[in-house]
């Protein structure tokens, strides 16, 4: 994990060049995870066997290279004037509140963790789908052996499970030791949302309380701790949305490059993912033309993720299966994607169940063993933000407004295509499953609510992390970036 | 318009911080501390164990049961389960509890058969229920007890198991 962490950070620090500490540890697990698994997916794909030896030397080979990219990213960026006066400085500000919600947050990642290990894999997706796939893999050294162990054939990406095949090679996974990944998600995304606060100048002590308030929700740590894909999907997909965000705002190409691999790697994670990444592509590219908000480099958004999603569905195509089982199972996101066509030409769903999901949705959502305090706060968060000093004008606004709606209409929209197929539990499945869909959703609703309320200019709060000119309602223009920084050659 | 002393952003904060302390306090007393108790008693079991244990399907005796199966079968043993329905009709999660064994699903009327194409020498019928002997266990097979009393357990096949002669006189 440590290793995997050290190759995210290394090449985060190739694209980005200089970045906070902060933004490299929320990045750090689900870049490099999610780039070595591709690696040995590609690799397996081509007939190389998996085992702890070609997994030790991928690592190795992927960690050297994006080393020794990150040092000459280094090398250039401190050959740069220009670059040496745009210091990036980080503070989590310091006060009292804040260290102390801080260590709160240390503490709830390690139970977290701890529950996490001790509960070994208990449920039924993570033991018959996300574990024993894994398990599969590193006994027969080939990503097809996922077709004969456990659920879902091929049909699922292979992110999660080939991280499990890891930590069985390496270690049997006797604790099981792959269990710490999906806390370490969480941690990640956490991190990354706070981070994106404060680079848009939300006041410390409201990032840090806003950081507490997404960890301890209810719903998210039991799918920090159950081994479910899910969690880890909303958080790959949440740092991809916030990193092209901010990487179109500042009119940086490095920033769209990173977020297009997180955007990759989330494709490369759950079935439903190449859906969320192409509505979120096209939202961000017609807000950025038709706000004259920001800046789009199309290759250097589009080239990650065409690169680590066409693999991965072309091996999804020739190797699809669809098993009866699994539509007796209810395997919502299989049947919604199978059935999409199918339920199109249809004629659609009727409102009575666009009504019926909503309604379930808000009785648990009110109820504090689901949803904690979600819904009651960020509803008066969007009250308070009336009040706050020109929230809607900020540039940000919109791009978090469209994300937030994109994730939450997608889940209604796919359980809306799943009523078609007329399954007779179809209420159970709602029940048991739209909370986990509802994940990324639920970032993104926090991070909207709480960016609203960002009060400061950049001149009242010098000790944030350097945003270049990107409060002004103006486009982010590079005046003061190297020429290597900018991106000519992204479109 | 809020006043100067409570702008929206102190109230804010203010707000979530409250949030926070029912999520603390939900957290707590539904999640961490019953699951801290519970996995605290099993601190001294293996995963594949608390997997059982903690599972809502399987609990202690069917885990026990599984952990028997593993302990009386090689790593590469073919096992054949009867049921029809609940968590032993479930092959993904065999699989999981019996990794990384071979796993296979056979109706009662067709077991003979079942065991003539899939169980080769040394292949494992698996009887978690109990109840009366299966009718097509061959003669050779040698069964192992897990349980006397409903008579649970194995049917270890021999080398001439593909006999469709059936079985007598086994305990």
């Amino acid at each position: 994990m440590a290793a995997l962490s050290v190759l995210g950070v290394q090449l985060a620090r190739a694209i980005l060049g200089r970045s906070t500490w902060l933004e490299l540890l929320g990045l750090a697990y689900p870049l490099g995870s999610g780039v070595l698994t591709w690696l040995l997916f590609i690799l397996s794909w081509m007939g190389l066997r998996i085992t702890a030896l070609s997994v030790a030397a991928t690592a190795a080979f992927a960690l050297a290279g994006a080393t020794w990219a990150a040092e000459n990213r280094r090398r250039q960026i401190l050959q740069s004037a220009t670059d040496r006066r745009r210091v990036i400085r980080e503070d989590t500000g310091g006060s009292s509140v804040q260290v102390g919600l801080g260590l709160a947050f240390v503490v709830l990642m390690l139970a977290a963790l701890a529950i996490s290990i001790g509960r070994s894999y208990a449920a039924y997706d993570a033991m018959a789908g996300w574990a024993l796939k894994g398990y599969g893999i590193a006994a027969s050294g080939s990503v097809l052996a996922g077709r004969s162990w456990g659920m879902w054939g091929l049909n699922y990406p292979l992110n999660i499970m080939l991280q499990v095949a890891t930590f069985r090679l390496f270690g049997g996974d006797l604790l099981p030791e792959s269990k710490l990944l999906f806390p370490v998600y969480l941690a990640c995304v956490c991190l990354g949302i706070f981070s994106f606060w404060r680079r848009f100048r939300v006041a410390p002590a409201l990032a840090a309380a806003g950081l507490m308030l997404i960890a301890t929700n209810p719903v998210v740590f039991i799918h920090a701790t159950n081994g479910y894909a899910n969690l880890p999907f909303a958080a790959i997909l949440t740092l991809g949305m916030l990193a092209a965000i901010d990487g179109v705002l500042e009119c940086d190409p490095r920033r769209q490059i990173i977020s297009g691999l997180l955007l990759g790697i989330g494709v490369w994670t759950r079935p439903e993912g190449f859906l969320y990444v192409a509505l979120i592509a096209v939202a961000v590219a017609a807000v950025a033309r038709l706000g004259r908000i920001g800046r789009v480099y199309p290759l250097a958004f589009t080239v990650p993720v065409v690169g680590l999603s066409v693999p991965w569905l072309l091996f999804a195509l020739t190797h699809y299966e669809l098993d009866p089982v699994w539509i007796q199972h209810g395997d919502t996101a299989v049947l919604a994607i199978t059935n999409l066509l199918r339920g199109i030409s249809a004629g659609g769903a009727r409102l009575s169940t666009l009504y019926l999901i909503v309604k379930l949705f808000l009785e648990r959502a009110m109820l504090p063993e689901n949803w904690g305090a979600y819904l009651p706060v960020v509803t008066c968060l969007f009250v308070l933000s009336a009040f706050a000093r020109r929230t809607w004008a900020r540039m940000e606004i919109p791009y978090l407004v469209a994300a937030s709606v994109i994730t939450i209409a997608l889940p209604v929209a796919l359980y809306l295509v799943l009523s078609i197929h007329g399954l007779p539990d179809f209420v159970l499945v709602l029940r048991r499953d739209f909370d986990r869909a509802y994940l990324p959703a639920y970032f993104m609703t926090n991070v909207l609510a709480i960016t609203l309320l960002q009060s400061r200019t950049y001149d009242q709060d010098p000790s944030a992390p350097g945003r270049p000119r990107s409060q002004t309602g103006k486009i982010a223009r590079s005046e003061e970036a190297h020429p290597n920084e900018r991106g000519k050659a992204w479109g | 318009m809020l006043g100067r002393s409570l702008s929206p952003v102190k109230l804010a904060t203010a707000i979530v911080l409250l949030g926070v302390l029912l999520q603390v306090y939900v957290l707590y007393s539904d999640y961490l501390s019953p699951w801290g108790r519970k996995i605290w008693d099993l601190r001294a079991r293996t995963a594949l164990e608390r997997s059982g244990f903690l599972s809502p399907w399987f609990g202690a005796e069917r885990t026990e049961f599984l952990s028997f199966v593993r302990e009386n079968t090689s790593s590469d043993a073919v096992l054949l389960f009867t049921e029809k329905s609940g968590p032993y009709s479930w092959r993904p999660l065999l699989q999981y509890f019996l990794f990384p064994r071979t796993i296979v699903h056979c109706t009662d009327a067709s077991l003979a058969a079942c065991i003539e194409s899939d169980l080769g020498d040394g292949g494992f019928v698996v009887r978690p229920e109990g109840g009366p002997q299966p009718e097509g266990i061959p003669l050779s097979a040698r069964f192992v007890e897990y349980r006397a009393e409903d008579r649970t357990g194995l049917y270890q096949l021999s080398a001439h198991s593909g006999s469709e002669e059936p079985a007598t006189g086994i305990p």
